[in-house]
């Protein structure tokens, strides 16, 4: 569940973004976008932890191609990259990287788990 | 040295293979004796489930098994070591810091990390490209880092993303060096370093990859059934490539009481 962990971590990330760049307050877009996908980041790695959703870190890998997505719209349209695009962006590479690890990734996957295995096995 | 050396053994194939397609994957002999002479589609001929999950099972054509912690965690700290390299240099670049250390080539470094090529690929990534580089350089870690030690078999697409993220990175850094030499004409020694790490990640990597590459290989050229190749590039176990499987790995000898006390450690943790 290492994974989970750090997209939490990111999540939290990308809800302090607005402030740590220091967003203007006249784009509220930017705003709500990186602490609604943070919150939606975090909301899908917690559910992940619960065996009837435990694929719902997979939701992840769909916010951070729109978070990259949107970050490409506004960065390449622009001469000035700004913080913020360069934020997203980075955070979009990073999570969907984490994004697509199962949890439990150091087991074998469901069909192989053994006695031997079954503790670590959720 | 194979578990299962003689290929002249086969049985029928189960009831799913392809109507009017001969039967041409074998099971040999195993020491309970009981592959030859099946019903279609009956268990006989099964992996016991040591052979199947034993996840200290040797893969061809190694003599040692390349999905083993010991081969993925020196991986993983090369890179992570690359990544740390890399963020640095990226600090630099968003000028979060004011020079960047190079202990033989002096201020080049700068110039190779402020240069037009440098300037471009800015463009094009939207973030400083050492700052690419080090997301890169964590995907290593990551993808080295997931998954069992029989991933070869287990978790192949795993595998593969992690070969798609080493080996081109391996490329890209060959390429840049160059570049620097040509197009910069300045030198940059933590480049340098972090180029000479990403080809040796590529050597370090490329054994597990060309196993898994092989193990899919060999599903493929024994059934020829494309949705069951699709199932174990994703990670879904069938009897058809257990059997596969069995004959492609070999489990090293020990005796029955070490077999449970190894499988409990290599299955341990997270």
């Amino acid at each position: 569940m290492w994974s989970r962990v750090v997209e939490i971590m990111l999540g939290c990330w990308l809800l302090i973004s607005p402030f740590v760049f220091g967003y203007p307050a006249e784009n509220a877009s930017w705003w709500y976008w990186d602490m609604g996908s943070g919150t939606i980041v975090i909301l899908l790695a917690l559910l992940s932890w619960l065996p009837a959703t435990r694929r719902a870190h997979l939701g992840t890998v769909l916010v951070s191609l729109v978070l990259i997505g949107s970050a490409c719209a506004r960065g390449w349209s622009s001469p000035e990259i700004s913080a913020a695009v360069q934020n997203d962006a980075s955070l979009g590479l990073m999570l969907i990287m984490f994004a697509v690890i199962p949890c439990n990734a150091s087991a074998p996957p469901a069909g192989w788990r053994t006695r031997a295995a079954g503790p670590s096995g959720v | 040295m194979w578990k299962n050396p003689d290929p002249a053994t086969s049985i029928r194939a189960s009831r799913e293979a392809e109507p009017g397609e001969e039967p041409d994957y074998s099971a040999a002999t195993r020491n309970s004796g009981d592959a030859a002479g099946e019903e279609p589609g009956s268990s006989g001929g099964e992996v016991s489930e040591e052979e199947a999950c034993a996840l200290d099972a040797i893969p061809r054509p190694w003599d040692y098994n390349p999905s083993a912690w010991s081969q993925r965690i020196p991986i993983c700290i090369l890179a992570m070591v690359a990544f740390l390299i890399a963020t640095y240099m990226a600090l630099y670049q968003w000028r979060l810091i004011g020079s960047a250390w190079d202990p033989m080539f002096g201020s080049q470094t700068e110039k190779v990390l402020d240069s037009q090529v440098s300037e471009r690929m800015r463009l094009w990534f939207l973030i400083p490209d050492a700052a690419f580089g080090a997301i890169a350089y964590l995907g290593d870690a990551i993808f080295g880092l997931a998954g069992s030690t029989r991933r070869w078999q287990y978790r192949p697409w795993m595998v593969i993303v992690f070969g798609i993220d080493v080996i081109p990175l391996g490329i890209v850094s060959a390429v840049l060096v160059v570049l620097q030499g040509t197009v910069v004409g300045s030198w940059c020694f933590l480049c340098l370093v972090t180029a000479l790490i990403s080809l040796v990640l590529v050597y370090m990597a490329f054994d597990e990859v060309w196993s898994c590459l092989l193990y899919l290989r060999e599903v493929w050229r024994k059934t020829h059934d494309s949705r069951l190749l699709w199932k174990t590039f994703w990670g879904g176990r069938d009897p058809r490539t257990d059997r596969i499987a069995a004959e492609f790995c070999r489990v090293p000898a020990r005796d029955r009481a070490s077999r449970g006390a190894t499988g409990v450690a290599a299955a341990g943790g997270d």
